[in-house]
């Protein structure tokens, strides 16, 4: 099987993971914003005023809870971008070109870091349980090694 | 010495809302003058216009990557030892490793809490 029918499934597989991970990143980012917003309204409700501390660490819950719209919209990013890649593979398949010669990361990772010191290091949002959280990256910048 | 929190320090991110975010944080902390760039181009054009205390910058922007812009900041002269926070989604060691060796002063992934960046800012200027 040529490297042309291989690579548009795989690119559409990696599109609709994002998208899936998109979609559940939303839920329940809106999810804690509704949260707190019904904190609010049962707090305003029980005593008619709310206390101003607790008023402005639930407003900031909010606010951190919004970071999903980076995040979210990178991911689209992405798809958009496989979903596009798979297009254009398909297009030069039919026309009976082969696009394998072209890199596979141009295709797979993004095309502007292609030659710069910048290639593979332009992934975005990884998938959930695949990147560093913030303790392993923690420990790698304080150890001081590369792996 | 603690820092001193009118000192103006920049946020970089192509996002609106990580910068209202980031912005919305700061300014809970403490700081007051905070300033905004959309990208490393950005960035760097006002970076040279003023004394600033800290950069917190994204990764991903075009044209100019915070990654490039953290490489051109630390091969300035002036620039050199400013203290440079980079937030990003970009979660895979070599991005950490390539960051530490283009001498970043520490790395926070998206998505993260108030407390989190408080304690990074904490680590790079000390107490605030």
């Amino acid at each position: 099987m040529s490297h042309e029918h291989t690579l548009e499934p795989i690119l559409l597989d990696e599109a609709m993971e994002e998208i899936a991970a998109a979609k559940r990143e939303m839920e329940i980012a809106v999810d804690k914003i509704l949260t707190v917003a019904e904190r609010l309204m049962a707090r305003e409700n029980a005593s008619g005023s709310a206390d101003s501390d607790s008023l402005e660490a639930d407003c900031f819950a909010i606010f951190e809870a919004c970071a999903f719209q980076d995040i979210t919209g990178q991911r689209l990013s992405k798809s958009l971008k496989k979903i596009e890649q798979a297009m254009a593979v398909h297009e030069v398949h039919a026309q009976q070109r082969s696009l394998w010669a072209k890199s596979k990361k141009e295709t797979s990772d993004g095309i502007r870091a292609i030659g710069s010191d910048e290639e593979g290091l332009l992934n975005g949002p990884a998938l959930p349980g695949v990147g560093l959280d913030q303790d392993a990256v923690n420990e790698l910048l304080k150890s001081g090694t590369d792996k | 010495m603690a820092f001193d929190m009118n000192k103006p320090v920049l946020i970089v991110d192509d996002y609106r809302t990580m910068l209202r975010i980031i912005g919305g944080l700061l300014s809970k902390l403490g700081f007051t003058n905070i300033d905004e760039a959309t990208d490393g181009t950005d960035a760097y054009a006002k970076l040279k216009g003023k004394h600033y205390g800290f950069v917190i910058s994204d990764w991903n922007m075009e044209p100019m990557s915070g990654f490039e812009l953290l490489k051109k900041v630390r091969a300035d002269e002036q620039l050199k030892n400013l203290p440079f926070i980079m937030v990003t989604a970009e979660a895979k060691s070599e991005n950490v490793v390539a960051a530490r060796k283009a001498g970043v002063n520490n790395y926070i992934i998206k998505p993260f809490s108030g407390e989190v960046l408080k304690a990074k800012l904490k680590s790079v200027i000390g107490d605030f």
